[in-house]
């Protein structure tokens, strides 16, 4: 019974255990730093007495905890650290508090725009940002006060160089310190600090002396298609890549920056939306895109400073017909070459030749860079080229994979820009004609098609590796075939067949 | 007593550890003089988009960098999926000599006699070899011989007579 009465004093059990302190400290909120700070810990529970409003937005619709004494107000340090936001510790040795953002990757991020790349840090409260350009190497910093960064270190390769360290810099004072390495030759750096939670740095090309500026795409309607022609400020070299699934052409200009005037033209079919993008800042290259409604031809001709693409149908020639035409057909290898060797023993050099034959007969105004089995070196291909004066340079090949691969389908290969059309409506025939696997147009520096004179294709007609294809390759009605999808891919070159 | 032989103990393990600690720091120091970091292009064959060059950064000994370079590349030591030197099997190099920013490369007459076609093929075989070989600080541009003397091409669709540039059209 007697003990009973004890009961009610329970409720000092925790101050018995816990004692409550009180004193003055240190506090580091959001960056800034405060003294003489009162405190109370309590239940174990450090309590502080402070201006709270810098950190009201996240204070909506929560209950504090409050202790309340001598007309002050002390908040729960811990359980301000339960907010996600925050990062707060408690340094009993030195009796210093700290109230700091919490940052993790998810703050930072970036994003490519049309002319420049742009890293924003936002964070869930307003704080102060410290920013410049350190240099050798160059990079520029962001230094976020009063945050605390999970986990201490990110280290992010983003591409052209560029290469963004985040770390903590120090702690109490809280800072981040956010490092963006530069590349050798540095674009234009910008910070923007707007609104108070969100800081950006923007890397814009360089404007001039750097290249050509892209300064207007223009579509015009033709028929049977569109015409697109970009301006460039200054002659500059440029690539192109057709591509599949979805079908697109990208043209990459560079050294190239884009000018701030560019706008989107309205789509003309069959091109249903054209993109553009600094591709890269080192080099600096611009990347535009065509966005095609289905595969189309593309025909490029350049002018100084212009490049004029055609899809659809093709640019008119300044031919009438193919019997006008200096055709070379060069077959591949010869001699002590035979080139690729099938495992039944059949040599790439006499299927080459004897394709080329097939289309010697059906268009007999080509002429052929050998009619036997010998020896021509690829500096003479090309040489008997420049000596015919030819307009066109075909090239057949059949192809091989090493090591055991077998490989499969049709390729047809380009070099310049100006061979991309012919290589399109040969690929097309071979396509249509051999129903082989499509390996697509592709750009590479092969000898013949990189020195030729005039446009130039470098046909791979089938895999002699492949036992299937080899099969087919010894028909001589699948060579006729090859041999057929040339000339008709040459007829739709010229305009003959559309 | 007692204290004297725990000062001795732990002057002992002070003048331990600052010894070991200079040895690490020296290590480093000539770890950074012997060793330089090269890629070695090497073929992707099973990407669908066609095969690839793949770089493989490698640590060689700084003394002849460009032979060690190019016998981890006739002979790769390294099983890693999916990428295979494209070079033809039995291909061995002689020698190796750089000349001013170019690469004179020997190789023995395998890499031409056992190159099975290909024009794709020949340009993995060609430019796992020029790639490779400007990986290596000051070297611009590499040429193929063939038993000491130049050749015109290895398979009819590459001119190598002359010193090529790296190409990285087939670099994935
Ligand atoms: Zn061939």
């Amino acid at each position: 019974m007697n003990r009973l009465l004890l009961l009610p004093f329970l409720f000092l059990l925790p101050s018995i255990l816990y004692p409550i302190e009180e004193g003055k400290c240190q506090l580091f909120l959001l960056g800034k730093q405060y003294e003489a700070v009162n405190y109370i810990i309590e239940d174990g529970k450090v309590f502080l007495a402070f201006d709270i409003s810098p950190l009201t937005p996240l204070l909506k619709e929560i209950k504090l905890k409050i202790l309340k004494k001598n007309n002050e107000i002390f908040y729960s340090l811990s359980q301000l650290g339960e907010f996600k936001a925050l990062s707060c510790k408690w340094d009993k040795e030195n009796k210093q508090a700290i109230i700091a953002v919490r940052l993790t990757k998810e703050n930072i991020t970036w994003e490519r725009t049309p002319s420049s790349l742009v890293f924003q840090i936002t964070s869930p409260l307003p704080l102060s940002f410290e920013t410049g350009i350190l240099s050798s190497p160059e990079r520029a910093f962001i230094d976020i006060m009063g945050a605390h960064l999970y986990p201490a270190k990110i280290e992010e390769e983003i591409g052209d160089n560029l290469k963004m360290r985040v770390a903590q810099h120090s702690v109490a004072p809280d800072v981040v310190r956010f490092i963006l390495d530069l590349p050798s030759s540095p674009p234009k750096v910008e910070f923007s600090p707007s609104p108070a939670n969100v800081m950006k740095i923007s890397l814009t090309s360089p404007l001039k002396g750097r290249g050509s500026g892209l300064e207007n795409i223009d579509l015009q309607k033709i028929d049977g298609g569109a015409i697109a022609s970009l301006k460039l400020t200054q002659i500059s070299e440029y690539k192109t890549l057709l591509l599949k699934n979805p079908p697109r052409l990208a043209i990459d200009i560079s050294p190239a920056y884009l000018t701030p005037a560019l706008t989107a033209p309205q789509a003309i079919s069959p091109i249903s939306q054209v993109r553009w993008s600094q591709f890269s800042y080192d080099p600096p290259t611009v990347r535009v895109v065509f966005d095609l409604e289905k595969e189309t031809r593309v025909d490029i001709k350049s002018e100084p400073a212009l490049i004029k693409v055609r899809f659809g149908a093709p640019l008119e020639t300044d031919f009438d017909n193919l019997l006008n035409l200096k055709i070379v057909i060069d077959p591949g290898h010869g001699g002590t070459e035979p080139g690729a060797i099938s495992s039944n023993g059949w040599k790439e050099k006499d299927i080459n030749l004897d394709i080329a034959k097939r289309v010697k007969k059906l268009l007999p105004s080509v002429i052929l860079t050998r009619e036997d089995d010998i020896n021509v070196s690829l500096q003479d291909r090309v040489a008997f080229a420049y000596q015919v004066n030819a307009d066109i340079f075909i090239s057949i090949h059949n192809n091989s994979m090493p090591q055991g691969k077998v490989g499969s389908g049709t390729e047809t290969y380009y070099y310049r820009e100006d061979s991309l059309l012919l290589a399109q409506c040969i690929h097309e025939a071979l396509i249509s004609k051999l129903g082989l696997p499509d390996g697509g147009v592709r750009r590479r520096g092969f000898y013949v098609i990189k020195n030729s004179p005039c446009p130039s294709v470098l046909v791979e007609g089938a895999y002699l590796s492949n036992p299937n294809e080899e099969a087919l390759l010894t028909k001589e009605d699948f060579r006729e075939k090859i041999a057929e999808a040339i000339v008709e891919g040459l007829k739709k070159y010229c305009g003959g067949k559309r | 007593m007692k204290s004297k032989g725990f000062l001795i103990g732990l002057i002992l393990i002070v003048v331990l550890l600052s010894f070991i600690l200079f040895i690490r720091v020296h290590r480093k120091a000539k770890e950074e003089k012997i060793w330089e970091e090269v890629e070695l292009y090497l073929a992707d064959f099973n990407s669908p988009g066609g095969p690839f060059l793949v770089p493989v950064k490698v640590k060689i000994e700084k003394d002849n960098v460009l032979a060690s370079a190019m016998d981890l590349l006739t002979s790769p030591p390294l099983q890693l999926k999916g990428v295979t030197s494209p070079l033809p099997p039995g291909t061995k190099c002689l020698s190796a000599e750089i000349q001013g920013d170019t690469a004179y490369i020997n190789f023995s007459k395998e890499l031409k006699d056992n190159f099975s076609g290909g024009s794709t093929n020949e340009m993995l075989v060609v430019y796992s070899i020029v790639n490779t070989a400007c990986s290596i600080k000051g070297i611009k541009k590499a040429q193929i011989l063939i038993d000491g003397k130049g050749t015109d091409s290895l398979g009819g669709h590459i001119d190598i007579s002359s010193p090529l540039e790296p190409d990285r059209e087939l670099v994935k």
